[in-house]
């Protein structure tokens, strides 16, 4: 394996959470790891573009038990939760899912979770990296909903990639080839209780097999990889190369509280018209009302290959002047290209603006540009 | 299936650093530097914690020898990764009550304490130190978890006039038995006049800072909290200069005296399904407090039917288990799990592994002996009194 640069030593303490595939993903060869939601997530197995390469050709299964999740349940729990989402869940059935931001009073966003609706009063949000589990039950408190908020014991994987329906069928059936995108069906293996949705942090055809029995991680690793060694299934870690180029967002560095939703690409997720109250309506009213002054926009950055994730947010610079920084960058090996996102002021955001961004190794010109840069339309997680 | 039985060849070995770390952690955009982070980092930090989504230094030698120099020089500690949780506005004074179960009434302006935040349940969210800054005006300086996210959620139906915001302010932690010489080069004599837990605002010159006598070793100690990042670096200089004919060094928090000193963590010693009685934090329940507050039906029921489960002090036999312990061993009698350990080191002072462990209440008992079922094989352990040095807080109140 290359080198791969961009590690700092970090403490193995009792104090970080782990999955229940933490002892397979150790045992199946995690080179490196992150943190996220207090827990291990393994981020690669291998060099990153060898990763890129096996997802985008074959299928790759992911060790995402940090994907924790907030379980809303109780007789106000519909409503609780259309509360905490400016994307209206009237129009969510129960078996569906929703891709969502959770913004606070002044439309800043909290996370951007998957929702499952389980049932008319039950949900998970599907994390990204932040407490939510804290802000909804503080929402809670003095709400007069009579809601129960909390963690339940599942622990998703997930399984991308064009071979994933060959997986998925070998382990539930051809059943679950029925499921459209976005949606999802409780399943079993071997007696091991999971939901298997069709989603994913790729833009690949893919499934997440949401574990519901903490106990049986290694179990369902090992059924997981059995169903998959005829296609060829390898353990890699999130691609962030495959993510960039399909426009998906990393809460933490593309959005965080400081951002609202449309400045990032996310308006599309607050229903204007939708009718029940929700934390951040006025705000985000007023926000559109008065139009956004910044813009997370796509860029191409022009010089030698960039690495598979950034260290740091490089400066974005116009005219010699910091005006933004750059939130993701990497290089991809199918455009050729190094590619990524900049949060700059609406004012530079056009297409076709010309920007420099500072790396610690130097300045490189940039290109806005329209993203995602693959599959505009989604057609491929789609198929 | 274990992966701690393989010595050597086992890539989650304990390290050099005198304890476990992980093989890589990926270095990215997401992950938060703290304003000192460079400057930490030239004086020597070479491993790391994640807390608040921010690296703190975990490491510059060996938590041995940083030990040592904490409880007979000075040392200084990068805390920026104790991030705070501002509260302010009309119904300032009223929303911080509601959130900690200890009495604020009688926690004056310029006074600082150790709360617990409970939810509804009696569950522990967080255990900062709340400053008091004005009369409606406060900081929680919290351990790790988005406390940001809860105080802001119940902010949002408390029908409170309030802000709650995280402000730009970073501390420094300056902790040992010279660290009263340093504090006064740094900033003159006054700052010999704060009393334990207690601060005062001022300025370094232009640098805008709170000083705090608190801290998170029971030596005497304070905490710098610079309130403007741009400053960080000149603030380390400072400090640095004023503590070098003190013998000054920048080290990491130290595991090994907070465990003495029956300090807790969070994320490890308390969690959101523990509750102030059960971990020795009861001292800080004003049940009958005049004030609101989440929790108290809860904190009343499991105060009047005792607590299930206990955080005891415990002591395990052999040779030296290392600085920090890389999982939640558990705690065993008569084969069966009872409880798991939460937190244990080697103490060079004591010459013991002391730590402390979540035990069912029948097994909390002093002398009550168990087995731990450590990295090296099961250990006998027995339950003793905590904290293990000074139980009367002498030390950092001198």
């Amino acid at each position: 394996m290359a080198e791969i640069p961009g590690t700092i030593p970090v403490f193995r303490a009792a104090w970080y959470r782990r999955s229940p595939y933490f002892e397979a993903s150790m045992a199946g060869g995690a080179r490196a790891v992150d943190i996220y939601n207090n827990m291990y997530l393994p981020s690669y197995f291998d060099d990153p573009i060898n990763e890129y390469w096996h997802l985008v050709n074959h299928v790759a299964m992911w060790d995402v038990g940090c994907e924790r999740q907030v379980e809303i349940s109780g007789p106000d729990a519909f409503e609780f939760t259309n509360a905490l989402t400016p994307r209206d869940l009237s129009k969510c059935p129960v078996g569906q899912g929703k891709y969502v931001v959770i913004t606070d009073a002044n439309g800043g966003i909290i996370n951007d979770p998957v929702l499952l609706r389980l049932g008319e009063n039950r949900f998970w949000l599907s994390l990204s990296d932040s407490d939510v589990l804290l802000w909804a039950k503080g929402v809670a408190i003095h709400s007069g909903m009579d809601v129960e908020i909390r963690e339940p014991d599942v622990s998703p994987m997930q399984v991308q990639g064009p071979k994933s329906k060959d997986v998925v069928a070998a382990l539930f059936g051809p059943k679950v080839l029925d499921l459209p995108y976005y949606h999802f069906m409780e399943a079993s293996v071997d007696g091991i209780p999971v939901i298997v949705t069709r989603t994913g942090w790729s833009a690949e055809v893919g499934y997440e097999i949401y574990l519901m029995d903490g106990a049986k991680g290694v179990d369902l690793w090992r059924k997981v990889m059995d169903a998959g060694r005829p296609y060829d299934i390898r353990p890699t870690g999130p691609s962030d190369i495959r993510r960039i180029e399909a426009g998906i967002l990393n809460y933490g560095s593309d959005m965080t509280l400081e951002n609202n939703p449309y400045e990032v690409g996310l308006g599309w997720l607050v229903d204007e018209d939708k009718e029940a109250d929700y934390i951040g309506k006025d705000a985000l009213r007023r926000i559109k009302a008065e139009g956004v002054t910044e813009k997370l926009v796509g860029v191409e950055i022009q010089g030698p290959p960039m690495a598979s994730w950034l260290e740091d947010f490089w400066p974005v610079l116009k005219d010699g002047r910091t005006i933004g920084r750059l939130t993701a960058g990497v290089y991809s090996p199918r455009l050729k290209k190094n590619i990524g996102y900049a949060n700059v002021p609406i004012g530079h955001a056009k297409l076709g603006t010309r920007l420099t961004v500072r790396s610690p190794s130097g300045d490189r010109e940039a290109t806005v540009v329209r993203k995602p840069f693959l599959d505009p339309n989604k057609d491929i997680p789609k198929s | 299936m274990s992966r701690h039985t393989s010595g050597e060849s086992d890539p989650w070995r304990t390290s050099e650093y005198g304890g476990p770390v992980l093989p890589a952690f990926r270095f990215t955009s997401w992950i938060q530097r703290s304003p000192y982070f460079d400057a930490a980092h030239r004086a020597g930090a070479r491993a790391y914690d994640l807390y608040n989504h921010m690296l703190m230094p975990g490491v510059y030698t060996t938590p041995e020898d940083e030990y040592w120099h904490l409880v007979n020089h000075v040392t200084v500690w990068d805390v920026g990764v104790e991030r705070q949780v501002e509260i302010s506005g009309p119904d300032g004074y009223e929303f911080m009550e509601l959130l900690t179960p200890r009495d604020i009434s009688t926690c004056r302006v310029g006074e600082c304490k150790y709360v617990a935040l409970t939810t509804p349940e009696g569950g522990i969210i967080n255990d900062p130190v709340l400053l008091r800054l004005g009369e409606d005006h406060f900081w929680l300086s919290l351990s790790d978890w988005d406390v940001l996210f809860w105080a802001k959620g119940v902010a949002v139906n408390a029908d409170l006039d309030v802000d709650v915001r995280e402000p730009d302010v970073s501390p420094l932690q300056i902790q040992g038995p010279k660290s009263k010489d340093l504090m006064s080069a740094l900033v003159g004599p006054k700052v010999l006049d704060i009393p334990y837990y207690h601060l005062i605002e001022t300025k370094l010159d232009k640098i805008p800072v709170v000083i705090t006598r608190t801290g998170w070793t029971a030596e005497v100690g304070y905490e710098i909290y610079l309130r403007d990042s741009a400053y960080a670096e000149e603030l380390w200089d400072r400090v640095m200069a004023a503590g070098k004919p003190h013998n000054v060094r920048a080290i990491a928090p130290s595991e090994i005296r907070r465990i003495e000193a029956g300090i807790l963590n969070y994320s490890s010693d308390i969690m959101l399904d523990n509750n102030p009685y059960e971990v020795g934090m009861g001292w800080t329940v004003d049940l009958d407090k005049k004030a609101d507050f989440l929790g108290r039906e809860a904190l009343r029921r499991i105060k009047a039917e005792g607590a299930k489960r206990k955080l005891v002090g415990i002591e395990v036999e052999g040779d030296s288990l290392g600085a920090w312990a890389p999982e939640f061993y558990p705690v065993v009698v008569g084969g069966k799990k009872v409880g798991h350990v939460t937190s244990l080191t080697y103490s060079p002072r004591l010459k013991k592994n002391i730590g402390f462990a979540l035990v069912s209440i029948e097994h909390a008992k002093l002398g009550t002996p168990f087995v731990v079922r450590t990295v090296k094989g099961e250990r006998g352990a027995t339950v003793v009194k905590k904290p293990f040095v000074d139980p009367k807080k002498e030390i950092p109140k001198t």
